[in-house]
């Protein structure tokens, strides 16, 4: 429990060289709160995703068009959905309750899933709605997490929270395995615990999470009127239209979709490693937890490093990395003695993992620390949405490319790509970054 | 809406108004929040936890065995009725007699692999978890789930349960076939991507191996010809093989776009012709004239017997739905698993038999079990 004495504020205006106070806790109930949420949501929906092709398999009828043509579908809408829940946060300042509508549809949805989903339809509708959820959620949590985060700390507080969440998506797949083993395979079990963890998460969210509100700054928008009144009057509805032409934001946008468009998802980039001969078949499930590993021990030390060393430079070292991993599944020795195999296959997932950590917080980060408090959720939003839309171009584009001329030639397009998407991200944050601290570029810079 | 409901704010410092930087939120979750969240993750472990108790508990609802009567021709020593392990089953397969070799679906031996023979027939417990089994004269194929790791794999033993070769699975274990001379395998795994940041594809992957030389290959990997032209679609799925008893040839379902067809592999050509549409998981009866397969309809699987010569389709409507590789008993009964949800949601299924004379009536085998396979004595 938090009973800090606070140091009082700075009474001139805050600069991005104000370091002063070096003291100030970063980590604030609304953070762990989040977090817990993310934990334990996670490990609900990686539950269901664990045990979901055995049930599909095992018991309902293999259809394998229908699972995945679905999930590449739910994947946009949930995307596109996004700024809508962005703009509706930033609209009446409930970041938490249009969070919790979020989590509260994904819980609706694994409680379906324990109780009358039964036939492959059902199962497809439900992780449909579920992946609705996530889209809603996504961007009003991260704004919540960013508003109460002193902005100096935002790649650290971004970086807790992805450990914490991808400690739940490690967790959720043992989990379930650790229950099938005890009950006879049986699903059900599985689902009801998914579903439990489900209301965890969004209990945590109901009792330690608390809605941000802004103080407006000395703002050039009028609704200011100082002190505590409701939050309601002040709210600005953010437009995404004039969000998305901003001078600070434009950048970061055009970024995202530029490194988005080199980016191969990792499920890709596993069978790349198969395929390439790096890894035997019977480590192929293990290849998803090895990175997660990686990712969620690098995560807040990376977001450490981005408040120190500039948020833009730990976000293009991150896509550095995922360009590594190009350049060594496509130059890697076909016939590799097993000893170098497994150092290549380690290096790539080394590197997987670094590049999850120096890119999804820290982007959240960036994007937080140049755009309007009354803009943040759908600023959020809007970007991710981008990145999101380029990266399934970019999947269509690689799966069309290697099933034509092997993961070889599609590493190596890809590399290329990205190179190309790199020099376009670090030429337009660069341009953006007035200086090399990322830091402390809050709010008062912004509206000026 | 209360005043705790008003939230914190980031500033947290109302003071002048500014947008002032100070320390992160949190001074004022109350304590009764914190404690409430306690009782939140205690209440839902408990639940878990009671759940979890209730769904694992022993049904003791007895394994009803019903074994048919043609296990008990041979009329030798009935074995120990105790689970035994592998090195003690009593009678190696392929011995005097017919077995039946199945996995457990019940209680007491979940998942583990069970010999039926002698006489009375007696079923006998192995040491060997399986997701899928199949038996030749002289071998014994066992494809098992990763579980917890999630590395699956398959296992091949000798006829007295002693693994001898074993291979890695990265998918979910499915079909499971050796030919009829045990010296040619295949097997069958579902393959998914990962969910975590899209993916989420499902395709099947059929491998076969020569268990005498280790040679192998992936069937995508065979030139396939339809009415003599070659299939160039790159998507190609193969599953449910079943070989003839000279180990080179074999049927299997191949799956290209929306279509299945019924395929013929000739193993020394090393070329897959089609023959015909509409046919999953073929198994080739004894005497190597005809084919059991499945195919969809409203719900599920419907069997359907084929007769190669003529290519005459009879559809065996007394067995039900049924979504298995089926198993020929002799060369008129047939046997094959049907799944069903048990009384706690677990995972069971059931071993039925029909007899392919016209009339006949599908009957119950063995309850609690699945995969059949039989050694014919």
């Amino acid at each position: 429990m938090y009973l800090t004495e606070r140091s009082s504020p700075p009474q001139r205006p805050p600069s991005r060289l104000d370091r002063t106070d070096r003291a100030r806790p970063w980590v604030g109930s609304t953070l762990i709160g989040l977090g817990l949420t993310s934990f334990f949501t996670d490990i609900s929906s990686e539950m269901v995703a664990a045990v979901l092709p055995l049930y599909v398999v095992t018991q309902l009828g293999f259809s394998n068009v229908a699972v995945g043509l679905v999930d590449g579908v739910s994947q946009v809408c949930s995307a596109l959905l996004r700024p809508l829940g962005g703009a509706l946060a930033d609209r009446y300042r409930r970041y938490k309750e249009t969070a919790a509508a979020g989590y509260g549809l994904s819980a609706l949805a694994r409680v379906a899933l324990a109780t009358f989903a039964t036939t492959t339809t059902a199962v497809v509708g439900v992780q449909f709605v579920d992946r609705l959820g996530k889209g809603i959620r996504t961007a009003p949590r991260d704004a919540a997490i960013s508003l109460s985060t002193p902005p100096e700390a935002l790649g650290r507080a971004f970086g807790l929270h992805r450990t914490l969440d991808t400690a739940g998506a490690l967790a959720g797949p043992l989990l379930a395995f650790a229950v099938l083993a005890r009950t006879r395979q049986n699903l059900h079990t599985v689902f009801v615990w998914s579903a439990l963890f489900a209301f965890l998460g969004l209990a945590m969210l109901g009792l330690l999470v608390r809605n941000p509100v802004l103080r407006p700054a000395p703002a050039p928008a009028a609704g200011g009127t100082g002190g505590a009144g409701p939050a309601r009057r002040v709210a600005r509805g953010a437009k995404v239209r004039s969000l998305v032409g901003r001078r600070e934001l434009a950048p970061i946008l055009g970024a995202s979709a530029c490194l988005g468009v080199g980016t191969v998802g990792d499920a890709f980039l596993y069978l790349a490693l198969r395929d390439r001969g790096l890894v035997a078949d019977r480590w192929f499930p293990l290849l998803f937890a090895a990175t997660a590993v990686v990712y969620l021990l690098l995560a807040t030390p990376l977001g450490w490093l981005a408040d120190r060393v500039g948020r833009a430079r730990v976000l293009l070292a991150g896509y550095v990395a995922l360009l590594a991993v190009y350049v060594v599944l496509a130059v890697s020795p076909a016939g590799a003695a097993i000893g170098p195999r497994w150092l290549i296959a380690a290096v790539g997932l080394v590197l997987l993992g670094a590049y999850y950590a120096a890119t999804d917080g820290v982007l959240a980060a960036l994007v937080s620390s140049v755009t309007a408090a009354t803009e943040r959720t759908t600023g959020i939003a809007v970007v991710t949405t981008v990145a999101a839309l380029a990266r399934f171009g970019a999947a269509i584009g690689f799966g069309v490319v290697s099933e034509r001329w092997g993961y070889r030639v599609a590493l190596g397009g890809f590399a290329v790509l990205l190179a190309g998407g790199l020099a376009g991200a670090a030429h337009l944050l660069g341009r953006s970054r007035p200086a090399p601290a990322g830091a402390g570029r809050d709010e008062e810079e912004v509206r000026r | 809406m209360t005043e705790e409901d008003e939230g914190v704010a980031y500033p947290p410092e109302p003071a002048t108004g500014e947008a002032s930087s100070s320390g992160a939120d949190g001074a004022r979750i109350g304590r009764g929040r914190i404690a409430a969240a306690f009782a939140a993750v205690l209440v839902c472990g408990l639940a878990a936890g009671g759940v979890l108790a209730w769904s694992s508990a022993g049904d003791t609802s007895t394994v009803d065995q019903d074994l048919p009567e043609w296990l008990a021709q041979d009329d030798g020593a009935s074995g120990p009725t105790t689970v035994a392990p592998a090195a003690e089953v009593v009678e190696p397969l392929g011995g005097a007699g017919p077995q039946l070799v199945y996995i457990s679906r019940a209680a007491d031996h979940y998942g583990k692999v069970v010999v039926a023979a002698g006489s009375p027939p007696e079923p006998i417990p192995v040491d060997l978890a399986c997701e899928r089994v199949h038996v030749g004269p002289t071998r014994v194929l066992c494809l098992q789930s990763g579980g917890l790791s999630g590395v699956s794999g398959g296992v091949v033993l000798d006829r007295a349960f002693e693994p001898v070769d074993g291979f890695g699975l990265g998918g979910l274990p499915s079909r499971a076939r050796l030919s009829p001379d045990g010296r040619m395998a295949a097997y069958t795994q579902f393959v998914t991507g990962h969910s975590y940041n899209g993916g989420g594809e499902f395709s099947t992957a059929t491998a076969l191996i020569d268990l005498d030389t280790g040679w192998q290959t992936n069937l995508e990997s065979l030139a396939v010809l339809a009415d003599g032209a070659p299939v160039e679609a790159a998507d190609r799925n193969f599953w449910g093989v079943t070989f003839t008893a000279d180990s080179n040839r074999f049927y299997a379902t191949m799956k290209v776009g929306p279509d299945t067809f019924l395929v013929e592999g000739d193993l020394a050509a090393g070329r897959i012709e089609v023959l015909d549409r509409d046919a999953e998981c073929p198994s080739l009866s004894p005497d190597g004239s005809q084919l059991v397969f499945k195919v969809p309809v409203s719900g599920g699987y419907h069997l359907v017997r084929y007769d190669l010569a003529t290519r005459e389709r009879t559809s065996l409507d007394a067995a039900g739905l049924v979504d298995d590789q089926v198993e020929w008993l002799d060369d008129d009964t047939i046997v094959y698993g049907v799944g069903r949800t048990g009384p706690k949601g677990e995972r069971t299924a059931d071993i039925w038999a029909l007899d392919l004379a016209e009339g006949a009536e599908a009957r119950l085998v063995v309850a609690d079990a699945e995969s059949p396979a039989v050694v014919r004595g």
